[in-house]
């Protein structure tokens, strides 16, 4: 039974979401509720299994590779699933609010989130160049159309810039992939290696097309353009899931590539060059944040700085900056998933999210405005947060490699976000004490409120957790200790 | 034939030029489905008669087609064509060097790459008996890599909603303020050509168990049929799906994935087939996918979210 799980993990969403297609909104909203507890409850036996007898490998039509696929899961890979169910199920709850039975779209809402949620699940467990290539469009081409779904003509702009891109991205990649065919004759992560260890001009030219195009991917600046406009525009619990996961999967695959295919390419230069671009991501990101107008491009330009701290393995590249990246990842995931779903909040309730204009939002908004708070402390780096524990593992990575400089990029990444998240605080708390807003929607309600406050404190819980789940991470891949 | 070869070489490269740099969008959209038939004809040079019809039926054919009725929208939406800024000099001058060198460095790679060390592809030729399907792209595209092939599945799907999110607004009407007359030829055109290339159309989904063919150049030439019949108005777009033309749109995909996720427990892996039935199997895939398949790019085609037959 454990063998199937990974499948299951992959295909339980995937036809669920087909499925929802089907049915249009006579399954609301049980069905698309059945499938998402399923697929947490998979995900979670996925998970216990991999942190009980390690990895678990699936050779889809029972073809071993080269000739085959495999469908892989370890210990990077069961923390992003885990990852991916948690957000997953705050995002389902939350979503039966804007997108509950009454609304137009809901149809197409569900089922392009299960199939986004499938579709995540079979990039994180796929262990071959051209399937990720094909995951890599699945994930891609679910979220566009989730971004459309924030109304007739207002985020086509954006939705198309975020499809030149990734399309973009995705032709470079396949290039890297074909190339690397040429030389290795196989697309399996693990044969690949040897070829493409080689050092020769095409060897090069692969590694660069594959780390390229997953860097426009995962909006790793200057590659950054789209992500603010089609993050800050669409609909809250899909900014939730673009910021959280999307982008995320992106960076998932350079530090996959970077330690298993790439592992015997990996030049110093290279490393201190992708270093280099997830400062200037951390520091044009944050202060990109600090001078925006609107709260939800805050926490887009937010999402742009926060990528960055995950590039910095790169020049360190020892087991502690390893755990440390892995885990910013996952805590950031926590935090701006759960940001985004209370700036939704707000602007459900003020109907629009200019900052300038919000005040005295503590009151009939308290569970979001918390939520967003917590949250913060995250994103902040201050303890006992997550992005605490991730911050202080790469700072001690720094430190013990002698490469003070990453250290310096750490600390002023800090008061950066401090600075443009307090900023924000201030206008929705201290700016005027006066009377709320002008026009008031409806107060969110539990469902809307939970999801955004649960992940808040689980943002905060995971400067508690890190041991267990660093535990099932299992440490840098090839390092000897 | 090395003649031939060059010249074809030099009328691509300079069709792939002019189509980028054509003053309008409709001269460019028709050069590149020109470009799109020359690389279909390329592609049967080297030997890749696979490559060559997916590419003249969905290359050339489908996506000239998906082309040029989006210029038509575009045309009624916003008859400002041409406003468009062009970049500065010194942006395309950067575009044009940086992609001449990118494509030098890359050609000059994969010249230098050692021919004949391709082991997945050796190993899936040795395995063709156990795949239970001559025709070594069928068998890699549905036995071997049939994961892939499901999840491209999944794509065509995602695409067609995503399209249909943003062009159901401006769907195109045929005959709504068409001013084309009613000619004697469409009906010869629907009567005499649509049953051929829906027969062409079954045979290369049939023909790919043992040669060239398969469900996504079968299902490119059964949308064509579609087309046709839209555009000789015997179809219509329309607004509201029913059940079963949704069941058809992800019947390939369903198909797929429920004959999977059934045999697993008694094979032992997903998407792995009892000797006996593989061919049955692959079969009833084939042709299910390539149903979903003609569907789905005739809807991308209208941009609605159905199609019906006119009642005369």
């Amino acid at each position: 039974m454990t063998e199937h799980l990974p499948v299951l993990a992959v295909f339980l969403p995937l036809l669920g979401g087909v499925l929802q297609f089907l049915l249009g909104s006579r399954g609301l909203p049980v069905w698309p509720l059945a499938v998402a507890a399923l697929t947490v409850g998979c995900v979670l036996l996925l998970v216990g299994a991999v942190g009980s007898n390690g990895s678990i490998e699936h050779a889809i039509g029972g073809w071993d590779p080269p000739l085959g696929i495999r469908l892989r899961a370890d210990g990077l890979a069961a923390v992003m699933l885990l990852l991916t169910a948690v957000v997953g199920a705050a995002v389902s709850v939350y979503a039966l609010g804007p997108h509950g039975k009454a609304s137009p779209q809901a149809t197409h809402f569900w089922a392009l989130w299960l199939l986004l949620w499938g579709s995540l699940n079979a990039l994180f467990l796929s262990a071959d160049l051209f399937n990720i290539y094909v995951t890599l469009e699945l994930v891609t081409l679910s979220a566009i159309p989730l971004v459309l779904l924030a109304g007739p003509g207002k985020t086509v702009a954006a939705a198309l810039r975020y499809l030149q891109f990734a399309l973009f991205g995705s032709l470079l990649y396949l290039l890297g992939v074909a190339i690397t065919y040429g030389l290795a004759g196989s697309l399996d992560l693990a044969l690949v290696g040897p070829a493409l260890a080689d050092g020769g001009l095409a060897a090069g030219l692969a590694a660069g097309c594959l780390i390229g195009g997953v860097l426009v991917k995962a909006a790793i600046v200057p590659c950054h353009v789209w992500l603010p406009p089609a993050h800050g525009n669409a609909p809250a619990a899909v900014s939730a899931v673009l910021s959280a996961l999307v982008v995320k999967a992106a960076v998932y695959l350079l530090l996959r590539f970077w330690t298993e295919p790439l592992a015997g390419l990996s030049g110093t230069l290279v490393a201190q060059l992708l270093g280099a671009l997830g400062a200037a991501a951390i520091f044009y990101g944050s202060i990109q944040a600090f001078r925006q107008e609107r709260l939800k491009l805050v926490v887009a330009y937010s999402t742009v700085a926060q990528l960055g701290y995950m590039l910095l393995f790169f020049p360190l590249a020892v087991s502690q900056a390893w755990d440390g990246a892995v885990y910013h990842g996952l805590a950031h995931g926590v935090a701006k998933a759960s940001l985004f779903l209370a700036t939704g909040n707000v602007i459900a309730y003020v109907g629009h999210d200019r900052l300038r204009e919000l005040r005295g939002l503590d009151r009939p908004l308290a569970l979001s405005v918390f939520a967003f708070g917590l949250a913060s402390v995250s994103i902040m780096g201050l303890p006992p947060s997550g992005g605490f524990v991730a911050k202080w593992l790469l700072l001690s990575a720094a430190v013990e490699t002698g490469q003070w400089w990453w250290a310096v990029v750490l600390i002023i990444g800090g008061l950066l976000a401090a600075a443009y998240i307090i900023r924000v605080l201030r206008y929705a708390f201290l700016q005027a004490p006066g009377p709320a807003v002008d026009v008031q929607g409806p107060v969110p309600s539990a469902v809307m409120a939970w999801p955004a406050t649960l992940l808040g404190l689980l943002a905060i819980l995971m400067g508690f957790t890190a041991a267990p789940t660093l535990a099932l991470l299992g440490g840098l891949p090839g390092a000897t200790s | 034939m090395t003649l031939f070869d060059s010249v074809l070489a030099l009328l691509i490269a300079i069709l792939a030029w002019r189509s980028v740099t054509a003053p309008d969008l409709y001269r460019g959209i028709v050069l590149f489905i020109t470009l799109g038939l020359m690389l279909a004809l390329s592609w049967a040079r080297l030997d890749a008669p696979d490559l060559a019809l997916a590419e003249a039926a969905i290359g050339a054919g489908l996506l000239g087609i998906l082309l040029l009725s989006t210029w038509r929208v575009l045309q009624r939406a916003a008859p400002r064509q041409g406003s468009d800024e062009p970049a500065s000099y010194a942006v395309r001058w950067l575009a044009v060097v940086g992609s001449t060198v990118f494509g030098g460095t890359v050609a000059v790679a994969l010249y230098g790459l050692q021919v004949g060390s391709d082991r997945a592809g050796a190993e899936a030729l040795a395995s063709l008996d156990l795949a239970g399907i001559d025709q070594p792209v069928t068998a890699v595209l549905l036995n071997f890599r049939s994961y892939d092939t499901l999840l491209e599945m999944g794509v065509l799907l995602m695409a067609l909603i995503g399209a249909l999110l943003i062009r159901s607004p401006l769907a195109y009407e045929p005959w709504h303020g068409d001013t084309a007359v009613e000619s004697p030829l469409m009906s010869v055109l629907a009567k005499v050509f649509t049953p051929i290339v829906v027969l062409v159309g079954i045979f290369l989904v049939w023909a790919g168990a043992y040669g060239p063919g398969g469900a996504f150049q079968g299902g490119a030439v059964l949308a064509g049929a579609g087309v046709l019949l839209l555009l000789c108005r015997r179809l219509y777009g329309d607004a509201d799906a029913t059940l079963l033309l949704r069941g058809l749109l992800v019947l390939g995909v369903t198909a797929f994935i429920v004959i999977g996720l059934l045999l697993m427990p008694w094979q032992g892996a997903f998407l792995a087939y009892p000797p006996g039935l593989v061919y049955v199997l692959l079969v009833v895939i084939e042709f299910s996918l390539a149903v979903s398949i003609a569907l789905s790019l005739l809807l991308l085609f209208t941009g609605t979210h159905a199609v019906r037959a006119v009642r005369s």
